[in-house]
């Protein structure tokens, strides 16, 4: 598991713009996302190289906590859940990422079968299930 | 002396479910250290029964992290490096991609807000 903590400048509502806004995150991710902040919402990453990542938002909770699954669109590789953290300190914010693989790109891994029936062209039925709230995860 | 590899190509969500549990870590440690060794010499070190120490090994070597042979009524366990060394190379590039993103979201940060 990967985790890192920085002090950034501004508070918790300017950065979750620069984490979530997708004009935002293209001038620091070296990806561009494309996402609808909604829990079991599909997301699409496209990296500078031209690389694509399929995701899916798992939790949104404004200016404090974002987190996402995401994994190489062709299954190779491994899938990971990035989590970010935001807490504010003084005039800055604090923000803890953390990216802990959750097995190969091309299977669903074992445990955690609740929220994670999702994978790539799955994430769309969650997501249409999700959405109609046929209660997903009971 | 025979050796029974473990799995011939285990699929890596074995190795991050294997290195997920605690006392596997340690016994990976250990065995990285002081191996190769049976579950009969590593039980008096855990605080769980042998048996789960062997339950333990067999997670591990089902995900390739180790190999064992068996010596008389003995097995004993060694770590297999590479499997270790593909985690670790995920860490690495994971945490420098990271490291160069917050360094740009600093840059942006840094510029007085447009807002």
């Amino acid at each position: 598991m990967i985790r890192r903590r920085v002090e950034l400048p501004g508070g918790p509502d300017r950065l979750w713009n620069e984490l979530t806004d997708p004009g935002s995150v293209s001038g620091w991710m070296g990806t561009t996302v494309e996402w609808e902040l909604v829990p079991g919402a599909p997301a699409r990453f496209t990296g500078e190289d031209g690389s694509r990542r399929a995701g899916l938002v798992e939790e949104v909770r404004p200016g404090e906590r974002l987190r996402f699954r995401w994994w190489p669109e062709d299954g190779t590789g491994q899938a990971s859940e990035v989590t970010y953290d935001l807490e504010p300190d003084g005039d800055g914010t604090v923000l803890t990422v953390t990216e802990r693989p959750t097995g190969p790109a091309g299977a669903a891994p074992a445990q955690d079968s609740c929220s994670w029936t999702a994978w790539d062209g799955r994430a769309l039925g969650l997501w249409a299930r999700a959405r109609v709230g046929a209660g997903v995860c009971a | 002396m025979r050796l029974t590899p473990g799995a011939d190509r285990p699929d890596d969500d074995d190795v991050w479910a294997a290195l997920a549990d605690p006392t596997r870590r340690r016994l990976l440690d250990q065995l990285s250290r002081d191996g190769p060794l049976s579950a009969t010499e590593l039980a008096p070190d855990y605080p769980v029964t042998r048996q789960a120490v062997v339950k333990h090994l067999a997670a591990l070597s089902g995900a390739g992290l180790l190999t064992s042979e068996r010596r008389g009524r003995d097995v004993r366990y060694r770590v297999v490096p590479g499997r270790l060394d593909e985690a670790a190379g995920w860490l690495t590039e994971v945490g420098a991609s990271w490291d160069t993103r917050l360094e740009a979201l600093r840059w942006r940060l840094e510029e007085p807000d447009p807002g």
